[in-house]
């Protein structure tokens, strides 16, 4: 792809009257990754690298609204579905996560926060205690708290603030104490 | 057009809906529970999207559940199917909030239509007949014993919020009246949170007479035809046909007018259907009006070439009928037989299970809705419906005869189903004479459950 500005600007531009709501796209001079409000809680953001971040494929991936099926990484740059294997900066190469999966315990929106202006329930490396708050779902201005179901530390954060969550769908990994 | 379709339903009609939103280019989202995750619908679709638990309250019922998969998913509109919230005006009208197109009527529509007694009241109104009972609420017991001097016994007291049989009793005479009363409101009550009842006249064994009616937003509403689906047990409808034999073309025409005239008082859009019960001496009465698309309705595309679901798409997108009512010819016969998972010798219970092998027939006029591939698991937590075998042929005999060719055909192994049983009913005498009101199963059944023991026995020799 050509990563002059123009070309950039009109793929921005494209992006922005489709109905898509996560874009990613990546080959040896650059990638760059476009996601609407919609796909995550805040605003869009466009991240452009134009150094080479040793990408192990160079398709460009065009993500449709993603639904939980696929566990995405905790960062907002968009994971290729087929991890890398020189992946020291791809952040969904992650290594299998031990511990024990907390599951959405109804299908809705996920909210790391009591509110968009309060810290998180929990960050990664969080000690919490069995019964905690780790997380709301939402669905229809229903709001459910998700309850740990055991004590430990939270190792990974599957699903993204605002993004939705199928019944079951797992949504952190705790590593019991 | 919609781009993208949430499919709010499972099984054979989840299948149907994803099927024509293929064909239309709009990308099908198959909601599912837990239970349906690797159902046929589910993993065909471009996307499924697990809401709940296998209870449909938790899941298919789930309303809240359904409309945040549908926001978040980006789904223009969503297709109920039949059952669950396809019926239900409080759902539609939480579609109409969240700016998400319900595939149906307004909520107004099937508010209107889904209160019994409003429907009859509206109909009698317009001309429409209703068979002949109360005008309003029943007060009292006294109250009800006046109108069933005023109609005459037998009665029916009916639940006007009620629905699959319940919330109703029937008293022969005055002793039966404060009885069925009683009981009749407290199931109502209970079922439906709505004790109110009314009464109306009991037509015996009378045969069931429906109409499709297809409207538009334009104010355009046509009917395709009538549907014969007097064959039932315990008023669930086991085999459907179109058009309905009995009818003599005098009789067929008032009917389909007034379904009409029925259609045009409810202000109808969308797929919908206007049911009749036609007594003994052809004289029809308005019971009520579904509206969604019903199970049987392959009947009436197989003889109109009508595709309804893709109206029903195309009326929610605003675009108006693909067909005006001098396109509707009625061409040939066609016949349908819902395959359950079910033990016909064993009172007829659900059995859930695996699906070993499945081979379903084919061939000329031959269609098969149904969700079920071999490796398939069919469990206990909803209806036992895993198919429907549809027939079409240039007249009702040669129907007959293939769908006999067609259920000899089907092999499904690994849960008993109702084919076989099914199968006996094609050679039934009165059956096949057209002899068929909605009696039938009760005095046909030992009968064809003999001859199924007796083959049965045969083969083991």
């Amino acid at each position: 792809m050509n990563w002059d500005l123009k070309t950039v600007t009109t793929l921005i531009d494209r992006f922005d009257k489709s109905s898509l709501v996560e874009l990613s796209l990546e080959d040896e001079e650059g990638c760059i990754s476009l996601k609407k409000s919609d796909a995550f809680v805040p605003a869009t953001q466009a991240v452009v690298t134009p150094a080479a971040v040793a990408p192990a494929v160079a398709m460009p991936s065009v993500v449709a609204p993603a639904p939980a099926v696929v566990a995405p990484a905790a960062q907002p740059t968009a994971p290729e579905t087929a991890a890398s294997e020189n992946d020291a900066s791809s952040a969904a190469a992650a290594p299998a996560v031990n511990g024990t999966e907390v599951k959405a315990p109804m299908a809705g929106t996920f909210y790391r926060a009591a509110s968009p202006q309060d810290a998180p329930y929990v960050e990664v490396g969080q000690s919490v205690k069995k019964g905690d708050t780790i997380g709301l779902i939402e669905a229809m201005k229903i709001m459910s708290e998700i309850p740990a179901p055991v004590s430990g530390v939270v190792r990974k954060i599957l699903i993204e603030n605002g993004e939705f969550a199928e019944f079951d769908a797992p949504i952190i990994i705790i590593e019991e104490a | 057009m919609f781009k993208r379709i949430l499919i709010a339903n499972r099984g054979e009609i989840a299948m149907r809906v994803l099927r024509c939103c293929q064909e239309m280019g709009i990308e099908g989202v198959v909601a599912c529970s837990t239970a349906d995750r690797e159902s046929l619908p589910a993993q065909m679709a471009a996307q499924s999207v697990c809401i709940g638990p296998p209870p449909a309250d938790k899941s298919y019922l789930n309303e809240n559940a359904l409309l945040e998969a549908a926001k978040r998913l980006h789904c223009d509109a969503i297709h109920p199917g039949y059952g669950f919230l396809s019926e239900n005006a409080a759902f539609a009208e939480k579609c109409e909030e969240a700016g998400i197109v319900f595939i149906g009527p307004s909520a107004n529509i099937i508010r209107r239509m889904g209160d019994k007694q409003t429907a009859r009241s509206l109909m009698r109104e317009k001309g429409v007949p209703v068979v002949p009972g109360s005008a309003g609420f029943l007060d009292s017991v006294e109250h009800a014993l006046a109108e069933a001097e005023k109609v005459g016994y037998p009665v029916l007291l009916k639940a006007t919020a009620g629905g699959g049989g319940r919330g109703m009793r029937t008293a022969f005479d005055a002793s039966e009246v404060e009885k069925a009363f009683s009981e009749a409101q407290a199931e109502a009550q209970a079922a439906f949170g709505n004790g109110a009842l009314y009464l109306e006249k009991l037509i015996l064994n009378p045969r069931h007479i429906e109409v499709q009616i297809l409207g538009d937003k334009k104010g355009n509403i046509i009917q395709l035809g009538e549907r014969d689906c007097s064959l039932q047990r315990r008023k669930q409808k086991m085999l459907e046909e179109s058009p309905a034999s009995c009818l003599d073309d005098k009789t067929r025409q008032a009917i389909l007018k007034t379904a009409v005239k029925a259609a045009k008082a409810a202000g109808y859009y969308s797929a919908g259907t206007v049911e009749f019960v036609l007594d003994k001496d052809k004289n029809f009465y308005f019971i009520e009006m579904n509206t969604r698309i019903q199970v049987e309705h392959p009947v009436t595309e197989m003889v109109t070439g009508v595709d309804l679901v893709r109206e029903q798409i195309r009326v929610a997108a605003g675009l108006k009928l693909s067909v005006k009512q001098s396109d509707i010819v009625i061409n040939g016969h066609a016949i349908e037989c819902r395959i359950n998972a079910e033990d016909p010798t064993n009172g007829f219970r659900p059995c859930p299970g695996k699906i070993n092998f499945l081979h379903f027939p084919g061939g000329n006029g031959v269609r098969i809705d149904s969700a079920l591939y071999a490796g398939a698991e069919i469990s206990p937590f909803y209806d036992s419906m895993v198919g429907k075998v549809i027939v079409h042929a240039p007249n009702r005999l040669e129907a007959l005869r293939r769908m006999r060719r067609a259920l000899l055909e089907t092999v499904i192994d690994g849960i008993p189903v109702n084919t076989d049983f099914l199968y006996l009913i094609l050679f039934d005498p009165d059956f096949i004479m057209g002899k068929v009101d909605v009696s039938f199963m009760d005095t046909h059944m030992d009968a064809l459950l003999k001859y199924q023991k007796d083959s049965e026995k045969k083969a083991d020799k």
